[in-house]
């Protein structure tokens, strides 16, 4: 075995993470995920594409039930936990939602199968939901007379025997909150008015529900959480901004949950249901015990990221309905939410510290506020309120304002003003819905700057303010003149949120390294701060100056008197840039030396260390310079002390450039390389992706009878466990390919995996599965609907649940662009191609395979144009004759005959067509393009040339012949044309079984025979011919009807030609026609309502037969041939014919 | 002046000529704004590309691009936060 360095290198560094106990029944990983110091993450319980909400479990924590809704159209599912199956709880013939469940297990919910308005009904528990249950299952709660047009909703149970809702009398505009017994039909009244969302335990005392409710002359929303035994109702109010919504109450009472939206973030000027919501919670005994009128801090579980609502608890876990993953979904999560319960102060500052965004430091913050008790302390409203403010939340940061300025002085105050004018005129600004400016926006902002000039004191900030409003307006050089208006000292002496907004403004009018500047130097920022303007200001000329050497002239600009902290982090840069630039690995590591001293010299400074890693990582991987990348992530992870709140990102950022590592050895063909990071990656997160890649590579690298010892180590040393199902499935097809034992086997393995049953990559080799027994069953148009179906839901999972994964979403649409083609799909399979492309291609090679299928699917789905501009898209080199057949083939059926013409001439004269039965048909598309492009005679050599290929062959595809020898009679004239003619007519003799509109084939060619023998003197033949088609014609007509183009065409033909040959027909053809011609105007006249095109037809074959019966038959008669009403419909040509025809009788 | 014998003849003929046109209107081969029997035919045969291109094209697992853009989530761990707003200074 060859020796790699790298990869020792990087396995030693990973040697710190692998000693460590492992306990029974978990992996390494498992266990290091569980020790880690982090917020504990969402569980995702349901998946799909759909919204998926109001999750409720069951009391034993088996099954789960929630309203799953798909086109607008709702109705109740049941998972198991466990296996994660799920199944519709109803029958799909009404919508249902809304599950709320008792303590003996049933389930009420509102059903709108009987009322439009909604129905509180209910069935009992099961063991098992394998299937819906039926209608009789179903039992629905009585109305009186006078509610049926009542509107139900919110079931809760009150009891075993109770159920609970809310009526809403529309008309009357009455509200109530009921519950009705099951075994008597009371209905209770338990609150009346502006009230929803009620919530109870079952058999508990507390109810709790959302009420409107007049406070001081306004309407007031709040939770009111009332005593059903004593009657007593408490309203709850939070010392939060927002509003409270969806509660529930613990299954012990012991807490009330409830979503609560802090701020308006989808900006519609209001905060309501349809903002990001946070689930808090709150202990009953404390709410009771807070004084009437009193407000009460209570405890966030959740990030506003998440946007979590409909808090359900069972025992101490929690289930929420989330929005963040981009639909609705249920997720599982601890009673105490993700901030572990054992953290204490000094940890959560640690979690502050490294926090990743402002909505997790608000989190932290308030839960610091919490378990500490100091909900009044100004420190923290303080921070929420620059957090908030970072965090583009005006509407939260008003809240917070408001609470800063009790107990501040008149000049504290005055700044508090000022400020509170900028976060309304941001709030504003925000629920703009255009960039266009409007009036009332316009007068809303004019009114704030006259409030704003009101305001005395700080002349700085005023300006500042004045900069930004004028801004939202639109008038830059306002915005402008003011910024160049403010002093540039008053950084000396500005508050930091000052400073931010006066950055904020010159961001936006005149963005400039000196904005930065001045902020690094500030005195009264702190150290973190001005790192961070630090760290952007890197950002910024990165921005500005694309090339290396551009970007080190720029950063020769920040030679001022700054901290030691940010002279660091330039220096940093400097050393990154340099090491990019040199070419050779000598000044490289020279380089690297000096950014090394420099990272060692900061481990102590987090702040400082993350934002040089940061920056680091960041030039490194745009560089391409992948070792030294490598270097850098090690280098954090070994700073990072274990029980730091960073290790955990550290670790996650050490896992992902373990896999994108191997990735891009893969890419540049260093198996080894890629082998080892992957092997690495499979240490750090035992995911089924690092062994995906770890086995291929290990397979290309000609490795793979080692494997089985490895993970044979691998699963002694508890690295893996359950996922050793996925390796066997995997080898299982690598080792016998196209074998449908080993797809079998390999479902049957892919089903035993529990823990990560989730995971995409496991859907992706499922629906790999089904979609490879799917291609080894299916014959022509038929195949299997249930491998279909399977392969297409878990190829769509894979997609779904892979939404950050680039290679994953690749993979997805390219097999599901396959499965569609495949069952003639083809507009489907045609926008998963679509998909596909957007993600690029490892190689020219991979795409011209690629577009070769996606043409494929255009053309099926009658795009051929857009089929063959998309073989443009294959490179030159790799285009070989069938890729030029085909486009040109596509061009033709495009109706772009001159490309096409152009196409096939290059293809065919370059004798790069090899086969005669391709070349044959190259020359027939070919004769075709000329054809329609009016160069007859073009067409007819390169038909004839087509002929002969044909003739080669052994054996003779006889429906291309017909087809040619049906453009060379019509490229032909007299006898050639005859001779054609009787060729197809022979051909088609044969053709009955496999020609559509076989019929009508067979009685064009006899008639246009008949015709060009006609005009050779060849009565006879034509005789024959017409003979022939009559027969045909006949037998058609006994068999359906007289009718259709086939009996017009004969009928009207032999009549016009009787009429210019009377002798040519025999007195037996005579009646033969005279017998047709009357069932055939029988069949005609009996049409109803028939379209003026019929009415043409009949009466053209009317005046013909007239015509027939005078001129040939020697007949008298009778039909008094009235014009059609329609005639004036007829088109002029069809006018003429009429006209003539009648003049001639 | 036309006589009638004429008359009759110019109708004749011009008849004659319509009918002709009638039996001229056989109906002709037309390309259909769909796939007809010709596009059905006349497609070259290519085994070498077909035979073999579902399966050299399906995917057992992830398309190993050697890089790909950053996730929202992956993007995550790198941020750097204003430090306003974290110190009890």
């Amino acid at each position: 075995m060859k020796p790699r360095p790298l990869a020792t290198v990087f396995l030693f560094a990973l040697a710190c993470f692998i000693s460590q106990k492992v306990a029974i029944g978990e992996t390494l990983v498992q266990q290091r995920a569980a020790s880690a110091r982090r917020m504990t993450p969402l569980t995702k319980l349901t998946i799909g594409p759909d919204d998926q909400y109001h999750g409720v479990p069951d009391p034993t924590g088996t099954f789960l039930f929630f309203t799953h809704k798909a086109d607008l159209v709702s109705h109740l599912k049941v998972q198991n936990l466990k296996t994660g199956q799920a199944t519709s709880l109803l029958p799909l013939n009404a919508d249902s939602q809304e599950p709320a469940v008792a303590q003996n297990g049933n389930i009420a919910f509102t059903y709108y199968k009987l009322n439009a308005r909604g129905d509180i009904c209910y069935i009992e528990a099961q063991q098992e939901y394998r299937e819906p249950v039926t209608d009789s299952k179903i039992h629905c709660l009585n109305r009186s007379a006078q509610e049926t047009d009542t509107e139900r909703a919110s079931p809760f149970w009150k009891s075993n025997t109770e159920v609970g809702f809310v009526v809403r009398d529309i008309q009357n505009k009455v509200w109530k909150i009921v519950t009705q017994s099951l075994l008597t039909g009371q209905t209770t009244t338990l609150a009346e008015g502006k009230v929803w969302s009620p919530s109870m335990r079952a058999g508990g005392k507390y109810l709790i529900y959302e009420q409107i409710a007049t406070e001081s002359g306004s309407p007031q929303r709040n939770l009111v959480l009332a005593d059903l035994s004593t009657g007593q109702k408490k309203v709850l109010r939070f010392s939060l901004p927002g509003i409270s919504g969806f509660p529930s109450l613990s299954e012990d009472e012991q807490y009330v949950y409830f979503s609560h939206y802090l701020n308006d973030t989808n900006h519609d000027n209001v905060i309501d249901g349809s903002d990001n919501a946070v689930i808090f919670r709150a202990s009953v005994r404390s709410l009771l015990a807070t004084p009437e009128g009193q407000e009460f801090f209570p405890e966030q579980l959740t990030s506003v990221e998440s946007s979590c609502s409909f808090p359900r608890t069972l025992g101490n876990e929690l289930f929420v309905t989330c929005a963040f993953e981009g639909n609705l979904d249920v997720y599982q999560l601890p009673a105490q939410g993700i901030i572990p319960a054992t953290w204490d102060k000094a940890i959560l500052e640690n979690a502050l510290q490294t926090a990743r965004s402002y909505q997790d430091r608000i989190l932290i913050l308030n839960t610091m506020k919490f378990r500490t008790q100091a909900a009044t302390s100004v420190l923290f409203t303080q921070m929420l309120l620059t957090n908030h403010i970072l965090a583009d939340d005006p509407s939260a940061a008003l809240y917070y304002l408001a609470k800063a300025k009790q107990g501040t002085g008149k000049g504290e105050r005055a700044f508090y003003d000022v400020l509170g004018i900028y976060l309304r005129a941001k709030e504003l600004k925000k629920a703009q819905t255009s960039e266009e400016i409007t009036r009332a926006f316009r007068d809303q902002l004019s009114l704030l700057q006259t409030q704003l000039d009101q305001i005395p004191g700080e002349p700085e900030f005023h300006k500042v303010v004045h900069g930004l409003l004028a801004f939202f307006l639109g008038d830059h050089p306002k915005a402008q003149a003011y910024l160049s208006q403010v002093n540039d000292s008053h950084t000396d002496h500005a508050a930091p949120i000052q400073l931010m907004l006066t950055f904020e403004l010159a961001s936006h009018v005149q963005p400039s390294l000196n904005a930065y500047i001045h902020l690094m130097l500030a005195p009264h920022l702190s150290k973190e701060a001005k790192l961070f303007y630090a760290f952007s200001a890197l950002q910024f000329i990165e921005d500005e100056a694309h090339t290396v050497p551009g970007r080190l002239a720029k950063i020769e600009q920040l030679n001022q008197n700054f901290i030691p902290a940010v002279k660091t982090l330039i220096e940093s840069e400097k050393s990154v840039l340099k090491l990019i630039h040199k070419p050779d690995a000598g000044g490289k590591a020279f380089f690297y030396r000096e950014l090394d001293k420099l990272i060692s010299a900061s481990k102590d400074d987090y702040f400082l260390r993350k934002a040089l890693y940061v920056r680091a990582i960041v030039n490194f991987s745009k560089a391409g310079e992948v070792d030294y990348l490598r270097y850098v992530v090690t280098n954090w992870i070994r700073y990072t002390n274990r029980t730091d709140t960073e290790f955990d990102y550290a670790r996650e950022v050490f896992a992902n450039a373990s896999l994108d590592q191997g990735y891009i050895y893969l890419g540049k063909g260093q198996l080894a390389d890629a082998s080892a990071f992957f092997y690495g990656s499979i240490l750090q997160t035992d995911d089924l992706e690092s062994h995906y890649n770890y086995i291929q590579t290990m397979i290309k690298d000609h490795q793979r009878a080692i494997l089985k010892d490895r993970y044979q180590n691998f699963t002694d040393r508890k690295i893996v466990e359950e996922n050793i199902h996925f390796v066997d499935a995997l080898l299982g097809f690598i080792d016998a390919p196209g074998k449908l034992s080993s797809i079998d086997q390999a479902l049957e393995n892919l089903n035993l995996i529990e823990h990560d049953r989730d995971s995409p990559i496991r859907y992706l080799l499922l629906g790999y599965c089904h979609l490879q027994k799917l291609l080894l069953a299916a014959r022509g148009l038929d195949f299997d609907q249930d491998l279909f179906l399977n392969g297409h839901r878990e190829l769509m999972l894979a997609y779904e649940l892979g939404k950050d994964n680039a290679r994953i979403r690749a993979a997805a649409t390219q097999n599901l662009g396959i499965l569609h083609q495949r069952v003639q799909n083809a507009a489907i399979s045609a926008r998963f191609f679509a998909i596909r492309k957007t993600f690029g291609f490892n190689s020219p090679a991979e795409q011209a395979q690629f577009e070769w299928l996606f043409a494929q699917s255009l053309y099926d789905n009658r795009e051929a144009k857009e089929a063959a501009l998309e073989l443009n898209d294959v490179k030159p080199e790799l285009k070989t004759a069938a890729f030029q057949e085909r486009q040109g083939f596509y061009w033709m059926a495009a109706g772009q005959y001159q490309e096409a013409a152009e196409r096939f001439e290059t293809l065919i004269h370059a004798a790069q067509i090899k086969g005669d039965l391709n070349l044959a048909k190259a020359n027939l598309n070919l004769g075709f393009s000329w054809l329609k492009l009016g160069k007859k005679e073009l067409a007819k050599s390169a038909f004839l040339r087509s002929l002969e290929s044909l003739n080669r062959l052994e054996a003779k595809p006889e429906n291309l012949q017909t087809i040619l020898y049906g453009f060379i009679a019509q490229t032909s004239v007299a006898a050639e044309r005859q001779e054609a003619l009787k060729h197809r007519d022979e051909l088609l003799k044969n053709q009955k079984a496999s020609l559509d509109e076989w019929l009508m084939t067979c009685i064009q060619n006899k008639l246009q025979l008949a015709e060009v023998s006609l005009a050779l003197n060849q009565n006879d033949v034509a005789l024959q011919a017409f003979r022939e088609s009559l027969g045909l014609v006949t037998d058609y007509g006994q068999q359906n009807q007289f009718f259709g183009s086939g009996v017009y065409h004969t009928l009207s033909n032999t009549l016009a030609t009787g009429l210019l040959q009377p002798q040519l027909f025999s007195a037996e053809d005579l009646k033969i026609i005279e017998d047709f011609a009357k069932k055939t105007l029988t069949a005609y006249a009996a049409q109803s309502n028939a379209p003026p095109v019929l009415q043409y037809q009949l009466f053209k074959m009317k005046l013909l037969w007239t015509a027939f019966q005078k001129k040939v038959l020697h007949q008298s008669p009778t039909d008094k041939l009235e014009q059609p009403e329609s005639f004036k419909q007829f088109d002029a040509k069809q006018r003429a014919e009429i006209t003539a025809l009648r003049n001639l009788i | 002046m036309i006589n009638s014998t004429l008359k009759i003849r110019i109708m004749a003929v011009f008849g004659s000529a319509v009918l002709i046109q009638l039996f001229a209107c056989t109906p002709k081969i037309v390309v259909l704004d769909r796939q007809t029997i010709l596009e059905q035919e006349s497609a070259g045969e290519w085994p070498e590309i077909e035979s073999q291109l579902y399966q050299n094209s399906s995917s057992l697992g992830p398309i190993p691009f050697p890089t790909t853009p950053l996730s929202p989530q992956k993007e995550r761990l790198y941020h750097v936060l204003n430090g306003e707003g974290v110190s009890e200074e």
